[in-house]
């Protein structure tokens, strides 16, 4: 007798699975790739409809189409993206011997080549967009604006790097 | 049980196989293995001739540590910053110097709608071996 009350009080616990709500995994709706016949195509896998963008689509073409205007405050924040994202590669002088470099990485162009000192900003939005021979794109990680702040401070390390005598007042008087 | 069948049993092999065969096939063997010697020896010559030169000291190379990763980017990162933090000649005859970033990103600022040129000097130099220090 004290056996069968064991047993009774053992089976209790899988007794009590039954009492689950399964409204959650038993619902009315298709499964992935099936047949459906509520659409037109009969399928469950639908594509967005003709037009449909993502959200912040239309924002992200208007960054990209125009460069935000210059200032101390965007410069600052394309240094700071600058020394994270291309400074490894570039080195923070832009000469092209980052870190990455001196371990081995083919190294890219200098920024104070006759070339890219020339080059058009929409160049480098477009190397920073899709990548450039060994470099892959960084559009996922840099945001368009931070792109052409990025580009701006790429400017002033052109800059900073090749100054002419009648662009700074007093120059003459700081050198060696 | 007789002896003379016990006694056939007991051998090795049926006393009426032929030595000469077995000779033949051994000494068979021995030869095209040595001539598959030669041969292989002959084609090395003529086709691998480094294969019989003394093989080179291969020596295994010094162990690549960094005892101090953080310390050895931030003196890295430091050579790098001085660069851009002076002021120095770059070009004394076409009167080219460099000056330190924050005074070029206020330079790039004050351009307005034209920050974003092209620097209007194409004539820029490969960068100087010694890091540029100022």
């Amino acid at each position: 007798m004290t056996i069968r009350r064991l047993l009774c009080l053992m089976m209790l616990p899988a007794a009590l699975g039954g009492c689950g709500d399964h409204s959650m995994t038993q619902q009315n709706r298709y499964g992935t790739f099936t047949k459906a016949a509520l659409f037109r195509d009969g399928t469950e896998a639908q594509v967005p409809p003709k037009g449909a963008i993502a959200q912040g689509e239309l924002d992200r073409a208007r960054q990209v189409a125009t460069p935000p205007p210059v200032d101390m405050a965007l410069l600052a924040r394309g240094r700071e993206r600058f020394g994270i994202y291309c400074s490894p590669c570039h080195g923070l002088s832009g000469h092209g011997d980052g870190m990455i470099v001196q371990r081995g990485f083919p190294a890219p162009p200098s920024f104070h080549s006759s070339r890219l000192r020339a080059a058009d900003a929409r160049h480098f939005f477009d190397v920073i967009t899709n990548g450039y021979g060994a470099m892959y794109s960084y559009a996922a990680r840099v945001e368009p604006r931070d792109r052409w702040a990025i580009i701006a401070y790429i400017r002033a390390l052109q800059q900073s790097q090749r100054t002419d005598m009648t662009e700074v007042p007093q120059l003459r008087s700081k050198l060696p | 049980m007789p002896v003379e069948e016990m006694g056939h049993r007991a051998l090795p092999q049926p006393a009426d196989v032929d030595n000469r065969v077995v000779l033949a096939v051994v000494g068979g063997f021995l030869l095209f293995v040595a001539a598959a010697i030669a041969g292989l020896l002959l084609f090395l010559n003529a086709q691998v001739p480094s294969a019989f030169l003394p093989r080179t000291e291969r020596r295994f190379p010094a162990p690549a540590l960094q005892t101090s990763p953080q310390a050895d980017l931030a003196r890295f990162e430091a050579e790098q910053q001085a660069r851009f933090s002076g002021y120095a000649w770059v070009d004394r005859d076409h009167n080219k110097a460099r000056i330190p970033i924050d005074q070029a990103m206020q330079l790039i600022a004050g351009r307005g709608p034209h920050a974003y040129d092209a620097i209007g000097d194409h004539d820029a130099q490969p960068p100087p071996a010694d890091g540029g220090k100022p």
